[in-house]
């Protein structure tokens, strides 16, 4: 039988380990500490403040530093989690839920104010009003909303406000749009084109060297409108001439297609055949009756009758008369150039030029 | 899609609705002193052909498929073969699934047409319909000689591998092309149909040898 070499456990008891000293006052001080008298016990529990005195049992006192690095980021502050948030491109609410933690161990901090820099649009829900306490170690969640109307650009600073504390702000950024919930006149074709970029290096033989230079396709999509309805003409007018400096929802409208069933509040699925038509998991898609009334809602993923929504719907949707379109980021052409065939109402030749996707 | 040297070949048919226009372009030099005699000197062997091709796609799975093509071949960037769906030749007499050879009608191809410098000229579509859809086999052309009797006599790289006959038959280049438009666009008339009209170019001194 082989013999295999080993050791004995050792137990914590004091003594049976060689390598401890039985009794800290009989340790004698290298000569690194000054030769002073060992630290005593009183001493020895002291281990929270930023700059630790030690008492010695002798005459002189001793600097030192806190040994526990994580006490130092997670205590003896307020936090706020998560610090940002990017809502990307902004259609319709978005909800964000952060959480403010007083991490002061002993004392009670109280949160004075919820005090917010930026653009109109966005807006923080304080059910515990203020002034609030907050308990040692106590946390409390609160709902940033980031409202579909507003300005055109998010970058907004949320800061809990407590009294005589420096708080983390919270961060919001990102871009509103606003959806071109205009049909197409189908009267006249709607153009739709991926738009490439290459680098043709011709030499005088007609060899050619082909560079692409773009990794992804910008989307072109051009065609017309066409509002009778006066209210409706004078609605597009506003739109066109109010944000075209910005960017707009551009509906890819040769993919839309009806619902197959009604989409409840607070649906997670849209039913509908999604076969051939572009939409794809964590792009936008609109859901829509008319001009008016409609609902963006990002997409989590694609079945081949139903998409998935990333979220919630926000609102009850009818079948036979909701259109489920793919959105995309889009900017319309600098010049617009509108027809009225009568005095209210109005046509035009769009041309939208779309982000890769 | 089939593949023929190492490229697509895109073989869907095109909509003849609008009469096809072509330019034929090629790299030359001119020599001239504007005072009397002149010359030009072709940098290039043979013109490339710049044409528009259209297409009539009838339902959404054929637009579909349609624009995966597009995506593919990313505006301009990658070449293609595309038949230009003309009688180019017209064969003198059937043909058997053995035969290496075509006689065809002579209309000094053998000249003008066969190339030595470069293989833009020298791959042939065979086409002709058979069971609702167009039977389709590519062939590139090894010799080319003039019978004197009013018809030319062409080798191919391959037997046919199936019997084509001289009435139901399209002889046609089959050209190696690239896009001409970095944003080719489909005019949708509405959700089940659309058109589109690309442009193309030949790449005449980028076609690979017959083989």
């Amino acid at each position: 039988m082989a013999v295999l070499a080993g050791l004995y456990g050792l137990t914590l008891a004091l003594g049976q380990n060689p390598a401890r000293t039985p009794n800290l006052d009989g340790f004698a001080s290298p000569a690194v500490f000054g030769g002073q008298m060992p630290v005593s016990g009183a001493a020895a529990a002291v281990k929270t403040t930023a700059s630790v005195s030690v008492a010695v049992a002798g005459t002189a006192q001793r600097a030192g530093l806190r040994t526990d690095p994580a006490s130092e980021w997670w205590f003896e502050r307020i936090h706020v989690y998560p610090r940002g948030y990017d809502a990307g491109f902004v259609l319709s609410l978005q909800q964000v839920p952060v959480e403010v933690f007083n991490g002061f161990r002993l004392t009670t901090q109280t949160l004075n104010a919820i005090a917010q820099t930026g653009p109109a649009g966005v807006t923080v829900a304080d059910p515990y009003g203020t002034p609030v306490a907050f308990a040692p170690l106590r946390s409390r969640v609160y709902t940033v909303s980031v409202l579909p109307t507003g300005a055109a650009v998010v970058d907004n600073t949320i800061r809990w406000d407590f009294l005589g504390l420096a708080e983390p702000l919270f961060v919001l950024t990102g871009s509103r749009l606003v959806p071109f919930t205009f049909t197409p006149d189908w009267s006249v074709p709607v153009e739709d084109a991926k738009a490439w970029l290459t680098d043709i290096i011709r030499a005088s033989t007609d060899l050619e060297q082909r560079i692409a230079l773009r990794a992804k396709p910008r989307r072109l999509l051009r065609y017309s409108v066409l509002c009778l309805d006066p209210r409706e003409a004078a609605f597009l007018d506003q739109l066109v001439w109010g944000w075209n400096a910005y960017a707009f929802g551009v509906p890819l409208w040769p993919h839309a297609t009806p619902v197959t069933a009604a989409v409840a509040l607070g649906a997670v699925l849209v039913p509908c055949d999604t076969a051939t038509r572009e939409f794809a998991a964590g792009q936008q898609a609109l859901l829509i009756r008319d001009p008016y009334t409609w609902e963006a809602f990002t997409i989590g993923s694609v079945a081949p009758l139903q998409l998935g929504v990333s979220g919630t719907i926000k609102a009850a949707w009818p079948a036979g008369l909701t259109l489920v379109v793919p959105l995309r980021l889009g900017r319309l052409d600098p010049v617009v150039r509108i027809d009225r065939p009568r005095p209210d109402a109005f046509r035009a030749a769009l041309a939208f030029e779309c982000d890769p996707a | 899609m089939t593949t023929y040297l190492g490229f697509t070949v895109w073989d869907l048919e095109p909509d003849r609705r609008e009469d096809p226009d072509s330019d034929y372009a090629l790299s030359k030099v001119r020599l001239d002193s504007r005072a009397g005699l002149f010359t030009d000197d072709a940098l290039g062997p043979t013109p490339n052909e710049s044409r528009p091709v259209g297409f009539l796609l009838r339902g959404r799975s054929e637009i579909a498929a349609f624009q995966a093509m597009l995506d593919a071949l990313k505006g301009r960037l990658t070449p293609f073969w595309l038949p230009t769906w003309r009688h180019d030749f017209r064969l003198v007499a059937d043909r058997a699934p053995g035969d290496l050879t075509l006689l065809v009608e002579g209309i000094s191809y053998s000249r003008f047409g066969f190339s030595t410098v470069d293989y833009g000229s020298r791959h042939l579509a065979l086409l002709k319909p058979e069971g609702g859809a167009i039977a389709a086999v590519y062939r590139g052309v090894t010799a080319a000689l003039d019978n004197g009797d009013g018809t030319e006599t062409l080798t191919l790289s391959a037997t046919l591998g199936t019997a084509y006959p001289k009435d139901r038959t399209m002889v046609s280049f089959l050209s190696l092309v690239r896009l001409d438009d970095d944003a080719p666009a489909l005019r949708w008339h509405h959700q089940a149909l659309a058109e589109a009209t690309l442009r193309v170019v030949d790449l005449n001194r980028e076609a690979p040898a017959p083989a």
